[in-house]
């Protein structure tokens, strides 16, 4: 059905119409290449033999390509004791638990406000868009002071600030649950179930597609925060944080292809979590107004 | 009847278990790291560690060095005024329309938007710490783009060590990574819109300009100036490149990237949170106002 659509809208296409849509689509594919190059280069880069002067041609990859630089990356990649497979597990802590606990938390209150009747719930509600529209800005003082007295830094312990129910995540989430239809719970309600049950059970599952695209676009933040861990963990070195530290030491020392090695590998499983995900990412988070 | 009345009633004290459990984790959380914190910030503007007493004291240091600030026309504090300044400004003029437009021709299903999707959200998928060293290598005088400006211009550019390009070279790094991160917002909003109302202006002769303006503008303008308006709370938050790129040298400092600085390379926790206060309390009124235009303009449509 789709399809016939779209051959439809082929046709109808005027003459002005396909001129436009041939401009962009040239414009679309430089953009494209000027996006692609910086990783074509890190390419190129990654496989030259360790110690020489890079890229004399910045457009051909040298030869011979030395692959082994991949495999060097999980052994010469060291950022204050912590090698690449050490940064590799914290970026996953660290980013898995995070989004986690953010969309647990956001759930939990998104729920209950979208669902239930009580006093205060509107004070909730108000209380995110106010939040989110007033911030107070350089509170990274105050909350580092708090976590160093909690004894929380350079630690996973940090992860106790992680459940953030008062952002954008509670406003998709509460939307996504204020469509889902009442009767599914209605009738597991009648059935006797109780409360808690509804929620795990059957809401929560029945939001799932939307909460897994707010999760993914959560997890691929959260793995790419680099400013966060070098604050609150520097020693405990993350892909994103530690591969930057690795950049500065490498002025002096460092050896340059096996970085871009470890930093071409570090692209991995983002890519494949995005390339898994796409269409759930595109379709399923949906902003909607501002009115409390 | 009174059966039912006690049922009614354990019903309800279940009810309030299940919503004071469920709201427990987000509303201690949100007093600890929100309700603490802000109190804790506050604080911190108006202290200082006093060394011999080893403990904070009352002081207005923090807000004088800012005032002092104010008397130097080369100082940080105007240097990240202008340059958040700019940010927010090619937010607004350039990174937002020209997200839209292209997300506007991939919802069209322009040829190859399948793959076009893809490549235009790299740069978030890419951390931006490694993307930015790789950017940074191109620049070099030995890398495409340094040749290339050698063998235009005739000299090499220092693109980023001097005050005359690096905040520029910044701006453009950004621009060009940013469309990604909002082409989910788009995307999610027009594939929401009612495909039948687009057929139906099409039947009625509409052309591409009606279609865009007329129809799809209006129908995701919700959803359009909420990303307005949290492109200017963000903007004074999340410092950006900037520390990946130059630590704020050669003129590049913004407000956001000059607290980060202040607490992670120098420790002045006190003089960020007075920074961040008095940020606040000038961004803060303009964010209300802003909202409250914004919602006017769509209600009355």
């Amino acid at each position: 059905m789709k399809n016939v659509v779209t051959k439809e809208n082929k046709i109808k296409k005027s003459k002005t119409q396909k001129i436009v849509f041939g401009v962009v689509f040239v414009i679309f594919f430089l953009y494209a290449i000027v996006l692609l190059y910086p990783l074509f280069f890190g390419f190129t880069a990654s496989l030259i033999e360790n110690g020489r002067v890079y890229a004399q041609n910045p457009l051909a990859i040298s030869v011979p390509p030395h692959f082994n630089n991949y495999t060097k990356a999980f052994e010469e990649l060291k950022v204050r004791g912590t090698d690449f497979f050490g940064m590799f597990v914290n970026s996953v802590w660290w980013s898995f638990g995070a989004t986690v606990l953010t969309i647990l938390s956001s759930a939990m209150m998104a729920y209950v406000v979208s669902r239930y009747d009580f006093r205060g719930k509107m004070l909730l509600y108000n209380m995110v868009l106010i939040v989110m529209i007033i911030p107070l800005y350089g509170t990274e003082s105050a909350k580092y002071r708090l976590l160093q007295a909690l004894n929380c830094l350079d630690s996973p312990l940090y992860l106790i600030c992680a459940p953030w129910a008062f952002g954008t995540n509670f406003l998709l989430i509460y939307s996504f649950f204020k469509a889902l239809p009442w009767s599914y719970s209605e009738a597991a309600f009648i059935d006797g179930a109780g409360h808690f049950y509804v929620f795990f059970r059957i809401m929560l599952p029945l939001a799932l597609p939307s909460v897994a695209a707010v999760f993914v676009v959560g997890f691929i933040g959260t793995w790419n925060d680099y400013s966060t861990p070098l604050l609150y963990f520097p020693n405990m070195p993350t892909l994103a944080s530690g591969l930057w530290q690795y950049e500065r030491q490498m002025q002096y020392q460092a050896n340059q292809p096996v970085y871009y090695a470890g930093a071409l590998l570090s692209m991995i499983p983002l890519f494949a979590i995005f390339i898994g995900f796409q269409n759930t990412i595109m379709q399923k988070v949906y902003m909607g107004g501002l009115k409390g | 009847m009174e059966k039912e009345k006690r049922k009614t009633k354990i019903g309800v004290g279940k009810e309030r278990f299940f919503i004071i459990v469920m709201l427990l984790i987000p509303i201690s959380n949100f007093l600890v790291f929100w309700v603490y914190t802000s109190f804790d910030t506050i604080l911190m503007a108006f202290q200082k560690w006093d060394v011999a007493q080893g403990k904070d004291v009352f002081s207005m240091q923090n807000f004088e060095m800012l005032y002092n600030e104010l008397k130097l026309a080369d100082s940080t504090l105007f240097v990240s005024l202008k340059n958040t300044l700019l940010f927010f400004a090619s937010n607004v003029c350039i990174i937002l329309p020209v997200s839209f437009l292209l997300c506007y021709f991939l919802y069209k299903q322009i040829a190859g938007y399948k793959i076009y999707r893809f490549v235009f959200y790299l740069p978030s998928i890419v951390t931006s710490s490694v993307y930015v060293v790789l950017f940074k290598q191109i620049l070099t005088p030995s890398g495409f783009i340094g040749k290339l400006s050698e063998a235009l211009t005739g000299e090499v550019i220092p693109f980023l060590t001097d005050s005359r390009y690096a905040l520029n070279t910044i701006l453009i790094y950004s621009i060009l990574t940013s469309f990604g991160g909002n082409l989910i917002y788009f995307s999610g909003a027009m594939s929401n819109i009612d495909t039948e109302i687009i057929e139906a202006a099409k039947i009625d002769g509409a052309g591409m300009g009606t279609e865009m303006f007329r129809i799809v503008i209006p129908l995701i303008w919700p959803t359009l100036s909420t990303i307005l308006l949290f492109t200017f709370v963000g903007i004074f938050g999340s410092s950006g490149p900037i520390l990946l790129f130059t630590q704020g040298e050669y003129k590049t400092s913004t407000f956001a990237y000059w607290m980060y600085d202040l607490i992670y390379f120098s420790s002045n926790y006190y003089y960020a949170a007075a920074i961040g206060v008095s940020i606040t309390v000038v961004a803060a009124p303009i964010a209300i106002l802003l909202r409250k235009f914004l919602i006017r303009s769509y209600v009355e449509d």
